[in-house]
């Protein structure tokens, strides 16, 4: 029965290892491949889609060519530098582009991992877990839009003492994922716009599932990180701020509310996906507007005995 | 806080460019031209003692401490009877190359090549390497391995200062006269015992007569003193010369001023290197505890003095040739100093002196000594966090070290449970019972990565087509990749027989030629035993050997495996015409190299594998042989910046690695290869079974300040350093600094004097090193934040 779910396999597009930034102490996250919301500011991309990609990284090619010879469909373009770019209107990923480059400028994004496989790979780092207090954190992409595999990795490193968290935005249908809560130490749950029409604007979907989402599993006893990414122009208004705040005073599972800076780190990504970058030329909120943020949210987070926090780049 | 007094001495350190001080190569000339029918091991204390008679003595501006080692400030004395002949050839560019300059006058050139003329082809090195093999000198000149010691003493000595301190040399002398008494019958080896015995005397008796000199001087310096400050520290430090090391020390003061002379002193008989502090905070913690209960000294006074003391011990340094200056860059000796760890009872051994040599470390800032911080899961929490402090600020010291792993180490070399306990570094990471052994760790160097050269070819070196390796076979005969390996091993076993066979022959010449006297009677028990520490006087006795560019190594075998064996996409014909040209027109084959097979310092076993199998063989091989006294040879992995120079004779490698780029350091991960962060890297070294090597495994982690910065970047350093501890590593040390600021102090060294950076086992300015060893320090990958 356990080997059967352990054979039990999913995309995986990433599994990093000594991560500090994602729950307590040194962690390992682990990106699950597809998500159902399209946020403007994505930073990964290539977690979207719930399929294999393949991603082009131009600096790494050394211009041999062999990918052009060995593409079936020929449909690998050699350009003025010599370099040979993928036609995507006509790829249909078979992938043999990405065994002919051994420079690795053009390979499959997402890997399928099983069960038994990751959660090996997870334990490897299992006394730094129990030194630092860590443990592994699901993220993606949306890992509760992979339910059962989640309930089966999640279970499995329960197993072995290794403490879990997930990343999630919320988008999800709580009756799948409810089952894997119980393996579930920590949650850290964005919520990037209180009015729905916005949220839908932004991220392609309304809010209503994720507030319901929010309140469901707080009523399950488990509690909560809210984090906002916080994008100038698109979600930094007082009013989305403010509100916020008052959702998470109001939820009894939420325990604090962590603010994060927009970044473009991930730009780059879109152009290996063939892509374009909604945002582009967007700077980052400098540290001394997002703590004016977190004391706007702490005037209403810290009576209900809340806090808003954020770790700022000094 | 650095005090006025200390800042002064610190930046006239500093600013003072280390230069070339003749006189110990006149004064001892003058010595030996004196014909005499004496016994080396007399002749040397007698050269000893004149040369502490002699010498041009001083007490400088602010100093608290007597004593020095060169006529003038930051003068580096020569040693002509260890060898003359690189000296002569090489003078010229002393002051201009660019690893470790030191300035040299003309006036000075030339009295310094008329008395090295004395020594032409018949110093040591000179002698020495007439009686070694063609083979051995050719695989050396090939940049396959190296013998050590033979410009060098052997060095390596960590005294037992708790006994030495509670006799003084007056007990010593007492001792050796003892044993004369006590000879029944003389035959000619008691003779030779008795010999010994009498050169301890006179050695100490010089030693005596040094401090008492300076006695005298600060007398008379303190007569003509107008400030009454000065003038009662002048006194003071006359009383205290007058006193030590004659005699036990009565007070903190007075057991560091000890300290220095016999540290000093033994600096002066010989150039060997690491002559270590042991447990400096064991050593001295009674001192200062009856002080501080008798209300003379202060937290803060005792900071200062080690501040001046650490000065002190980072003004010596000694003439390298060119090849050691790179291999060995920043000035490096080695001076290691041990802290915490347990006592030998197996409780906490951390104490208020402790925390004075941590505090004084960090705000000083000097390259030496080389602090080891000696960590256990009871290790005062304060303590460890300070030392994490220090790390997070980038001062690249402490060193961190397991107790856990270590002690093991110490017993399984035969010491009893409390010797173990009481261990400390001669060196860099060269684990032994403090006091009692005589370690002398640099047997060698063999370039592991060479040796996969010559697997490929059959024992052919590529680069010039000489038969050095022995013949294992064409790589095409190879059925598997075990025989692969086994090919490697039988590599490994020719290449450390012959540099065995060939240290035997320096070890014994050490014995016989040049033995070192006061450094003899320091350590347990040669006065016991009647013999120098050259010829096993020691209780423990060892010969450590190294390897080097064992990721590049491992990363290679890996990719034979992986390529040639396991996928079968390409032949030894191939790989070896693209290694042949170094990969021009193979580019493809390369990045398939470089980016297909598994590398080392990623937590990928089928790669880490190999590299435990490439140490095990190393060690395998050396622990088969005695060394030159009945010692045993043991193994350590690091390579201090060999790995640059010997990069420069391996041509290009199956890990895809470019001819004649650096070879990754010590037990680190090639160069910018570990790229799934921090843990990863620390589990790959951890596959190593560290209880082999028995003295020890250097790893060098770098990190980026914005991972372990504030309260949360300490308990990640803290979680890691345990971690990899609980995982049975032996040693690792931490370099906190980013990129940016290490090109900015290549640009604009003026602005960053006080950049430290781990090299290996020590630590050095990073603007005194040569460009070849900085570009390879910045390219250790950094851990960023992820």
């Amino acid at each position: 029965m356990l080997r059967k779910h352990n054979e039990r396999e999913t995309l995986v597009f990433n599994v990093q290892k000594c991560s500090i930034h994602d729950g307590p102490g040194i962690r390992t996250l682990v990106f699950l491949k597809g998500c159902p919301m399209r946020c403007l500011w994505c930073a990964n991309p290539e977690s979207q889609e719930y399929g294999l990609e393949i991603a082009e990284t131009e600096s790494r090619c050394i211009g041999c060519n062999v990918c052009m010879e060995e593409c079936p469909r020929g449909c690998i373009v050699r350009r003025e530098d010599g370099r040979g770019m993928i036609d995507r209107s006509r790829c249909d990923l078979c992938g043999v582009c990405t065994e002919a480059c051994y420079a690795r400028s053009k390979r499959f994004v997402g890997e399928a991992r099983s069960v038994a496989e990751l959660t090996e790979a997870i334990a490897r780092d299992r006394t730094y877990y129990t030194n630092s207090g860590g443990g592994v954190t699901f993220s993606g992409g949306e890992p509760l839009t992979h339910p059962e595999f989640l309930l089966e990795a999640a279970r499995s490193c329960k197993e072995l003492g290794i403490s879990v968290a997930v990343e999630t935005c919320g988008c999800a249908d709580y009756d799948d994922f409810a089952p894997a809560l119980a393996y579930i130490d920590d949650i850290f749950f964005d919520v990037k716009h209180i009015d729905s029409q916005r949220h839908r604007q932004l991220t392609g979907k309304g809010n209503e599932k994720i507030i319901e989402n929010l309140l469901k599993i707080s009523a399950s006893g488990h509690s909560m990180t809210v984090r906002v990414p916080v994008v100038p122009g698109c979600n930094d208004e007082t009013e989305n701020l403010e509100g916020i705040a008052r959702l998470a005073a109001s939820v009894p599972g939420v325990r604090e509310v962590e603010l994060l800076a927009y970044h473009a780190l991930g730009e780059h990504k879109y152009a290996m996906l063939g892509r374009e970058y909604p945002l582009k030329g967007l700077q980052t909120p400098p540290d001394e507007t997002m703590y004016g943020y977190v004391d706007l949210m702490n005037k209403i987070l810290h009576p209900a005995g809340k806090a808003c926090r954020f770790e700022g780049k000094n | 806080m650095l005090t006025n007094r200390v800042e002064k001495l610190r930046d006239r350190m500093r600013e003072t460019k280390p230069h070339i001080c003749i006189e110990r190569a006149q004064l001892m000339t003058e010595f030996y031209r004196q014909c005499s029918c004496d016994t080396p091991m007399l002749r040397r204390a007698k050269l000893l003692k004149y040369l502490l008679e002699n010498m041009t003595i001083y007490i400088a501006d602010d100093e608290l401490f007597a004593g020095n080692q060169a006529k003038e400030y930051r003068g580096v004395p020569v040693f002509p009877e260890f060898g003359a002949n690189w000296i002569m050839d090489t003078i010229d560019t002393f002051s201009t190359r660019p690893t470790d300059p030191l300035m040299i006058g003309d006036e000075e050139k030339k009295q310094l090549a008329e008395t090295l003329e004395f020594w032409r082809d018949s110093s040591f090195k000179e002698l020495v390497d007439e009686k070694l093999t063609p083979e051995v000198l050719q695989a050396e000149q090939l940049g396959v391995l190296s013998v050590g010691s033979r410009t060098t003493s052997t060095g390596h000595v960590v005294p037992n200062y708790p006994r030495i301190l509670s006799i003084g040399l007056s007990g010593v002398i007492e001792r050796a006269k003892e044993k004369i008494a006590a000879v029944e019958y003389v035959n000619h080896d008691t003779q030779r015992q008795i010999d010994f015995w009498q050169g301890v005397i006179i050695a100490c008796e010089g030693a005596i007569a040094f401090a008492h000199r300076y006695a005298k001087l600060a007398r008379e310096m303190a007569e003509k003193e107008s400030d009454e400050k000065r003038k009662a520290e002048l006194l003071q430090i006359a009383a205290n010369c007058g006193n030590v090391p004659e005699k036990a020390p009565q007070s903190t003061y007075e057991a560091l001023q000890f300290f220095w002379f016999m540290h000093l002193i033994m600096q002066i008989e010989t150039n060997g290197h690491s002559i270590g502090l042991g447990r400096f905070d064991q050593t001295m913690y009674p001192f200062y505890k009856k002080d501080l209960e008798e209300g003379r000294i202060t937290f803060d006074q005792c900071v200062e003095m080690i501040e001046c003391l650490w000065i002190k011990i980072t003004e010596i340094i000694k003439v390298r040739d060119d090849f050691d200056a790179q291999a060995f860059a920043g000035y490096p000796m080695w001076q290691n100093c041990a802290v915490g760890g347990v006592t030998p009872d197996g409780k906490d051994a951390v104490n208020e002196f402790s925390f004075c040599i941590l505090q004084a470390t960090s705000e000083v800032k000097t390259t030496q000594p080389t602090v080891s911080f000696r960590y256990h899961d009871n290790i005062d929490k304060n303590f460890f966090k300070k030392a994490l402090t220090m790390i997070q600020d980038g001062l690249a010291t402490p060193a961190m070290f397991n107790d856990k792993l270590i002690i093991p180490l110490v017993l399984s070399k035969g010491a009893t449970i409390k010797e173990a306990r009481d261990w400390s570094i001669e060196g860099c990471v060269e684990n032994y019972v403090t006091g009692k052994t005589d370690g002398r760790p640099v047997v060698g160097y063999i370039n592991t990565v060479k040796l996969v050269e010559f697997v490929l070819n059959d024992g052919i070196d590529p680069l010039t087509g000489r038969q050095v390796g022995i013949k294992t076979g064409d790589p095409k005969t190879f059925e598997t990749f075990d025989d692969f390996m086994a090919a490697y091993r039988r590599q490994m076993e020719y290449f450390t027989k012959l540099m065995c066979d060939a240290y035997n022959v320096v070890g014994a010449c050490q014995a016989n030629m040049v033995p070192a006297l006061l450094s003899s009677c320091l350590v347990d028990d040669c006065i016991e035993k009647g013999k120098t520490l050259q010829e096993g006087g020691a209780k423990y006795n060892f010969s450590g050997s190294f390897i080097t560019a064992l990721a590049n190594a491992a990363d290679s075998m890996a990719a034979v495996k992986k390529f040639v064996y396991d996928e079968k996409k390409i032949g030894f014909d191939e790989l070896k015409e693209a290694l042949s040209v170094n990969f021009e027109g193979h580019e493809r084959l390369r990045q398939m190299l470089l980016n297909g097979a598994p590398k080392y310092g990623n937590d990928d076993d089928y790669v880490d594998e190999i590299a435990r199998q490439i140490v095990e063989s190393a060690v395998d091989e050396v622990e088969k042989y005695p060394d030159s006294r009945y010692g045993k040879y043991v193994l350590s992995v690091l390579s201090q910046s060999f790995n640059v120079l010997q990069g420069k004779s391996v041509g290009a490698t199956p890990d895809g690695r470019f001819a004649f780029d650096a070879l990754a350091d010590n037990a680190s991960p090639v160069m910018s290869r570990d790229v799934n962060g921090p843990t990863a890297a620390l589990r790959s070294v951890s596959k190593i079974d560290q209880f082999r090597p028995l003295i020890g495994t250097l790893l060098n982690q770098k990190f980026d300040p914005v991972i372990v910065k504030g309260e949360k970047g300490l308990e990640i350093l803290g979680t890691l350093v345990r971690s990899y501890f609980d995982e049975y590593g032996e040693h690792v040390q931490v370099n906190v600094v980013d990129e940016e600021t290490l090109r900015d102090a290549q640009v604009h060294p003026e602005k960053h004097r006080n950049l430290m950076v781990r090299v290996a086992g020590y630590s050095a300015y990073f603007i005194e090193l040569d460009k070849d060893v900085q570009e390879n320090i910045i390219a250790r990958t950094a851990q960023q934040g992820l």
